[in-house]
């Protein structure tokens, strides 16, 4: 078991620094977290779930099992919890009823469209959706409002920049999942996207980590 | 098929991918320019607001000049033609000893509301202050605030500066309102009224032994506090500021602070 975890960590290095990074955010949170909004410490369990869920998706495939269902799940918490961190933004807002209602609607969808033993392409592609969307309704709230004084302090826009890359960028993955996760695909089609998965997701923890690490002005910064 | 599709999954995850970092550039930058705009408007409000208070306080001055020259030029004249007039009036009628004490008594009368009327007419406009200067101006007005019960004591720097006639009337009024405060409100035995020069400001301070106040109180009650808010008034038009040291039972020390090149010439002469 301990050599394929190698051979794993061989074939598909940048897999592993991306695993790692799920840690940033929620070290630098932990050690930052008086000065964490209830929206960032909720964003904090969304990294706390991709690294669980990749720790278990990791332990599944050196035991040569199916991560399909880890895959096809996982948007429904995700769903969950970045409803949970921008609905506290929209409180006072007729969007966050549309938010919230798109959320329920998401999760639904992703229960039906829930495969076993496939890629669930309609699930991944909700959730893309779904967090891109909301993303250019709290873009279009902050700029409307005028609060933040300097954007660059503004730990949401740092998390909002990093998950409209991530979403978006991995948007074509999860709506072509289907065909690139078939078995007619070979590796060297398959990793150069894989790839570029990992990077987009190492870049949304280094955005979100920057979110955090400007908390400190955060008071400061809304008028 | 395949590579048709890979192509696909590049070229509209580019197109995505260039879209996002576009949109969060244009947040940035549009946000940017909120800001700089809203800075901008408040400026432009508070410069605003600092005209208004320039132009209310010139007027005001305009207005006790001219109530000044009315006292001074018609009641005042119209004083010393009445006891020219009773002094004719004596003369005609004889002196017998009834009427003689009679005259004597209106005219103290006269006099007494002459001095009254130059006292006020003193007050509305500083002539000393016209004629001779900031210094000059507050030492007569420690002169004329000493009596028996109150002793006013004036303390200055050898260094003076010569400061434009708009900032030394701002100093006197403030002098002013401080000593007539710590005379009728705090009932001070000993007031000093310091005025210090340094190179670029010049910071005036009364000090009163009196019976103090509770600054945030004061400041709070729109009716007690007009006086100190005043002050703050007159210092925001030159950015000056004031400091208010005071509790009850312990005096007070007021600390008035100008720098010298926030007063421009210009602006306030305008």
């Amino acid at each position: 078991m301990t050599e394929r975890l190698f051979h794993l960590i061989e074939k598909y290095p940048l897999n592993l620094v991306s695993h790692l990074f799920s840690l940033l955010p929620i070290a630098l949170g932990l050690a930052l977290l008086n000065c964490l909004s209830t929206s960032y410490k909720v964003v904090l369990l969304l990294f706390a779930l991709y690294f669980i869920s990749d720790t278990y998706s990791l332990w599944l495939v050196m035991a040569r099992v199916s991560t399909y269902p880890i895959q096809n799940l996982q948007p429904l918490f995700e769903i969950g919890i970045i409803t949970a961190v921008y609905l506290n933004s929209f409180r006072k807002n007729e969007t966050g009823k549309w938010i919230k209602l798109a959320a329920i609607l998401s999760a639904f969808i992703i229960v039906f469209s829930y495969r076993q033993s496939t890629i669930s392409t309609v699930g991944l592609t909700t959730q893309r959706l779904f967090e891109t969307i909301t993303v250019l309704l709290y873009f279009n709230k902050i700029l409307i409002e005028a609060r933040v004084k300097n954007i660059l302090f503004h730990s949401m826009f740092w998390l909002s920049s990093g998950l409209l890359i991530y979403s978006a960028g991995t948007f074509f993955f999860s709506l072509f999942s289907s065909y690139l996760y078939s078995d007619t695909i070979s590796n060297e089609e398959f990793d150069p996207f894989w790839r570029l998965n990992q990077i987009l997701y190492i870049i949304f923890c280094l955005m979100s980590s920057v979110g955090i690490w400007v908390c400190r002005y955060e008071i400061d910064n809304l008028s | 098929m395949s590579t048709n599709a890979g192509f696909a999954i590049a070229v509209g995850t580019a197109v995505l991918l260039i879209m996002a970092v576009f949109i969060i550039i244009f947040v940035a930058y549009y946000q940017q320019k909120q800001t700089q705009q809203q800075l901008a408007i408040k400026e432009l409000q508070a410069q605003h607001r600092q005209q208004l208070m320039e132009a209310t306080f010139r007027g005001q001055e305009e207005e006790r000049k001219r109530l000044a020259e009315d006292m001074h030029d018609g009641i005042g004249t119209m004083l010393s033609i009445t006891k020219m007039s009773l002094n004719q009036l004596e003369k005609q009628l004889g002196s017998t000893m009834e009427l003689g004490l009679q005259f004597q008594k209106t005219r103290s009368m006269i006099d007494e509301t002459m001095t009254n009327v130059r006292r006020i007419s003193r007050n509305l406009v500083p002539t000393t202050l016209e004629r001779f200067g900031l210094l000059a101006a507050l030492e007569e007005l420690a002169e004329r605030a000493t009596t028996s019960e109150t002793e006013v004591q004036l303390v200055y720097s050898e260094s003076a500066i010569h400061l434009l006639p708009v900032t030394e009337l701002m100093f006197y009024r403030i002098a002013q309102e401080l000593v007539n405060n710590a005379i009728r409100h705090a009932r001070a035995r000993h007031i000093t009224i310091q005025l210090v020069y340094f190179d670029s400001e010049v910071r005036l301070s009364v000090l009163d032994d009196g019976v103090g106040f509770d600054v945030d109180a004061v400041m709070e009650n729109r009716q007690t506090g007009l006086g100190l808010r005043n002050i703050e008034s007159r210092l925001n038009v030159v950015n000056g500021h004031v400091t208010f040291d005071s509790s009850p039972g312990r005096g007070s020390q007021i600390h008035v602070q100008v720098h010298l090149h926030e007063v421009q010439p210009a602006k306030i002469m305008s």
